[in-house]
C-alpha cells in the first residue's frame, strides 16, 4: 500500500503541494488528474524521493521511503526515464537493471521486447518517441515492481501506440497484483482504465472519486424550458452548458430524486445523457480549470 | 555498500574523460621516462661529457620526471571535469532524477561517485608512476632512483589530486550545474594564495610597507593552495611536505564529510541554477564583488605604476 501523509512542498514562494494525503491499495489503477501546474508531476516525483517534501512523508508497505530508500525497490517511476539512458544499448540497460533491481526478470524483458516487436537498435536514443515510451514500460514491468508511477504516459503518442500501451497496462495489472498510479490530464483515457480518480488543483487534493460508483452518484440531464431554468433548481444542480433554453445539468444524488426535482420545474423536455468524467470535473472544479 | 549498478552509471558517464586521464598520466610518467632515458643515454655516450657531469644529470632526471610539469595542469583540469561530469553535468541532464528515483540513498549515490574518482585516480596514478619506476629500475640508470623522494614526488602529488577531486565533488553539492561547479572549484582551490596576494597588494598600495606582511610567507600560503603542491619539489621550508600532506588530507576528509551531508540536503528543483542553496548567495555576492574589486584595483595599480615608470 502507498500512503501519502500530509505532503507539502514549496518552490520558492509558490506552494506546489499543500498537505496532500491519500492512500492507494494493491492491485488498482489510480488516476491523478489536474491541469498543467496542478502539482501532479511534483507529487509523483516526491513518491520516489526525487523531490524532497518540506513536510509529510510517503509510506510504501509501511516503510518510510525517505528513511528507507530500499523500499523504492518495489516502485518504478516511468517518466522520460529512458532519456537518462539514451546512450545505452538494450543489453546494457538490461544489465544495469539487473544490478539495481534484484527481481528484474531478464527472460520476461526479452519476451516483452519480442511481443511488441521492438527493433534492435544500437542505442535507445535511436527509438522513436512512441517506442521509447513503450520501452520504458517494458523495462518497468520487467522489473516486477509492486507499484508503477506513470507521468503523462501517452503524451505525444499516436493513436496506435497509445492503444498498444493501454492494452499492455491492463494486461499487466490483470496478471499481477500490481498498483498503477497515472498522472495525466487526459480524462478520456482514465475513464476506461482507472478504479479511482484523485483530482488535484493548485497543489491540493480536491476530490476523490471511485469510478464504479460514479454512475450511481451523479446523473447528467439535458433539459429544455419554455423560457429559462427556474432559480429554485439552480441550487441543486451544476450547469454544465447552456445554449439558449437548452441546459445540460449535472445532478448529484439518486437518479429518481433528480428526476423528481426536474419534473417539478415543468420543463418542456428532459432526458438523461451518458455521463463522462469530464462532466464531473467541469461541474466540480470550474470548467476550463480542469477539463480540456 | 556500493552498488554495481550505480558504479556502472557513473563509470559510463565518465569513461571517456577517465580514458583521457589515463593517457595524460601515461604521457606524464612512463612515456616521459622512456624519452628522458634516451636523453640520458645520449649524454652518457657523448665522449665530451665526464662522469661528474653525467652524475649531476641523474638528480635532474628524477626531479624532471616526478617534479612539476605542464602535464600536471592538464591532469588537474581533467580531474575537475570528471567531478563536474559526475555531479554538475548530471544535474544538467535527466540522470540526476533517474539516480534519485533508484532504490538507493543519496549518501550511497554520493559515496559511489567519491569512490569511483578516488579509486580511478589512485589506480591510474600508481599504475603509471609504478610502471615508470620499473622502467627506470630495469634500465642501465637504475642508480638514479636514489634521488627519488617518495614523499615529495609521489605521495604529495597523489594526495593533492585526490583532495582536488574531492573538493570539486563537494563544490558540486552546493552548485546547480557543471560550469558553476568547475568555476567555483577553481576559484576556491587557488583562493588562499589569490586572496592573500590581493590583500597584500591592496595594503601595499594604501598603507605602504604594511602590505609586505605576507612576503616570506609565500610557501606557507602555497601549502594551503592545493594545486601548487603539484608544481613544487624543492622547498625553502623544512618538512613543509608534511604540511602539504596534512592540508590535502584535511581538505579531502572535510570535503567528503560535508559533501555527503550537503548532497543529501540539496533540492533537485534547484538544478540548473548557479547555487543550490539560496542562503549562500549573499556570501558569494559579497565575496565576488570584494575580490573583483581588489583585482580591478591591482590591475589599475600596475597600470599606473607602469605608466609612472616604477617598474
Amino acid at each position: 500500500m502507498i500512503e501519502v501523509r500530509g505532503l507539502s512542498k514549496k518552490f520558492g514562494n509558490k506552494t506546489v503541494l499543500n498537505n496532500v494525503s491519500f492512500s492507494v491499495g494493491k492491485g488498482s489503477i489510480t488516476g491523478i488528474v489536474g491541469r498543467n501546474g496542478a502539482g501532479k508531476t511534483t507529487l509523483l516525483r516526491a513518491l520516489v524521493t526525487i523531490v524532497d517534501p518540506d513536510e509529510g512523508t510517503v509510506m510504501i508497505n509501511d516503510q518510510d521511503i525517505f528513511r528507507e530508500p530500499k523500499a523504492k525497490n518495489k516502485v518504478m517511476y516511468v517518466s522520460d526515464r529512458v532519456e537518462a539512458l539514451k546512450n545505452y544499448s538494450i543489453q546494457q540497460i538490461s544489465s544495469l537493471y539487473q544490478d539495481v533491481y534484484d527481481q528484474f526478470d531478464e527472460a520476461y524483458f526479452q519476451e516483452l521486447l519480442e511481443r511488441f516487436k521492438m527493433p534492435k537498435v544500437k542505442k535507445i536514443k535511436n527509438y522513436s518517441k512512441g517506442r521509447k515510451a513503450l520501452f520504458s514500460l517494458i523495462l518497468a514491468f520487467a522489473s516486477k515492481p509492486e507499484y508503477v508511477l506513470l507521468d503523462e504516459p501517452t503524451d505525444g503518442l499516436d493513436v496506435i501506440v497509445k492503444k498498444e500501451l493501454m492494452r499492455f497496462l491492463v494486461d499487466e495489472v490483470s496478471k499481477e497484483e500490481m498498483t498503477i498510479i497515472i498522472a495525466t490530464h487526459r480524462l478520456d483515457e482514465l475513464e476506461t482504465l482507472a478504479d479511482q480518480i484523485l483530482v488535484m488543483k493548485d497543489g491540493t487534493m480536491k476530490e476523490t472519486f471511485q469510478l464504479h460508483s460514479l454512475q450511481e452518484d451523479y446523473q447528467k440531464w439535458q433539459v429544455v424550458y419554455q423560457e429559462s431554468m427556474p432559480e429554485a433548481l439552480k441550487a441543486d444542480v451544476h450547469i454544465l452548458n447552456q445554449t439558449g433554453r437548452v441546459y445540460s445539468l449535472l445532478f448529484e444524488g439518486e437518479q429518481e430524486e433528480g428526476k423528481a426535482k426536474i419534473e417539478a420545474t415543468e420543463p418542456l423536455l428532459y432526458e438523461a445523457l451518458p455521463l463522462s468524467l469530464e462532466d464531473i470535473f467541469v461541474a466540480k472544479l470550474g470548467g476550463e480549470q480542469i477539463a480540456e | 555498500m556500493l552498488n554495481k549498478g550505480l558504479l556502472k552509471i557513473d563509470m559510463r558517464s565518465t569513461s571517456m574523460v577517465l580514458g583521457i586521464l589515463a593517457i595524460l598520466l601515461f604521457l606524464q610518467y612512463p612515456l616521459r621516462a622512456i624519452l628522458e632515458l634516451e636523453w640520458l643515454r645520449s649524454i652518457a655516450e657523448d665522449p665530451l661529457n665526464n662522469q661528474q657531469m653525467i652524475n649531476s644529470q641523474y638528480g635532474f632526471f628524477i626531479e624532471d620526471l616526478f617534479g612539476p610539469s605542464a602535464f600536471s595542469l592538464f591532469v588537474i583540469a581533467t580531474i575537475l571535469i570528471i567531478a563536474g561530469m559526475l555531479i554538475g553535468l548530471e544535474r544538467n541532464t535527466r540522470r540526476h532524477d533517474f539516480n534519485l528515483s533508484l532504490p538507493f540513498s543519496r549518501k550511497e549515490i554520493f559515496l559511489t561517485k567519491a569512490t569511483l574518482g578516488v579509486g580511478m585516480i589512485t589506480l591510474l596514478f600508481w599504475l603509471n608512476s609504478g610502471l615508470t619506476l620499473i622502467i627506470i629500475q630495469f634500465s642501465e640508470f637504475s642508480q638514479t632512483l636514489s634521488h627519488l623522494n617518495v614523499l615529495d614526488m609521489m605521495i604529495v602529488p597523489w594526495l593533492s589530486l585526490l583532495a582536488i577531486y574531492m573538493f570539486t565533488l563537494f563544490m558540486g553539492t552546493i552548485s546547480g550545474e557543471m560550469i558553476s561547479q568547475i568555476v567555483l572549484s577553481i576559484i576556491f582551490l587557488i583562493f588562499p594564495y589569490g586572496f592573500t596576494m590581493l590583500i597584500g597588494i591592496a595594503f601595499t598600495v594604501h598603507m605602504g610597507n604594511m602590505g609586505r606582511f605576507w612576503i616570506g610567507m609565500d610557501e606557507f600560503i602555497l601549502a594551503f593552495t592545493i594545486p601548487f603542491h603539484l608544481f613544487t619539489v624543492n622547498h625553502a621550508i623544512d618538512h613543509i611536505s608534511i604540511v602539504y600532506i596534512a592540508v590535502s588530507l584535511v581538505v579531502f576528509v572535510l570535503s567528503l564529510v560535508v559533501g555527503t551531508f550537503l548532497y543529501e540536503k540539496g533540492k533537485s528543483e534547484k538544478n540548473g541554477e548557479f547555487l543550490l542553496f539560496q542562503s549562500l548567495e549573499p556570501i558569494f555576492l559579497i565575496g565576488i564583488v570584494a575580490c573583483f574589486g581588489m583585482l580591478g584595483g591591482t590591475i589599475f595599480t600596475f597600470f599606473i605604476w607602469h605608466s609612472a615608470g616604477r617598474f
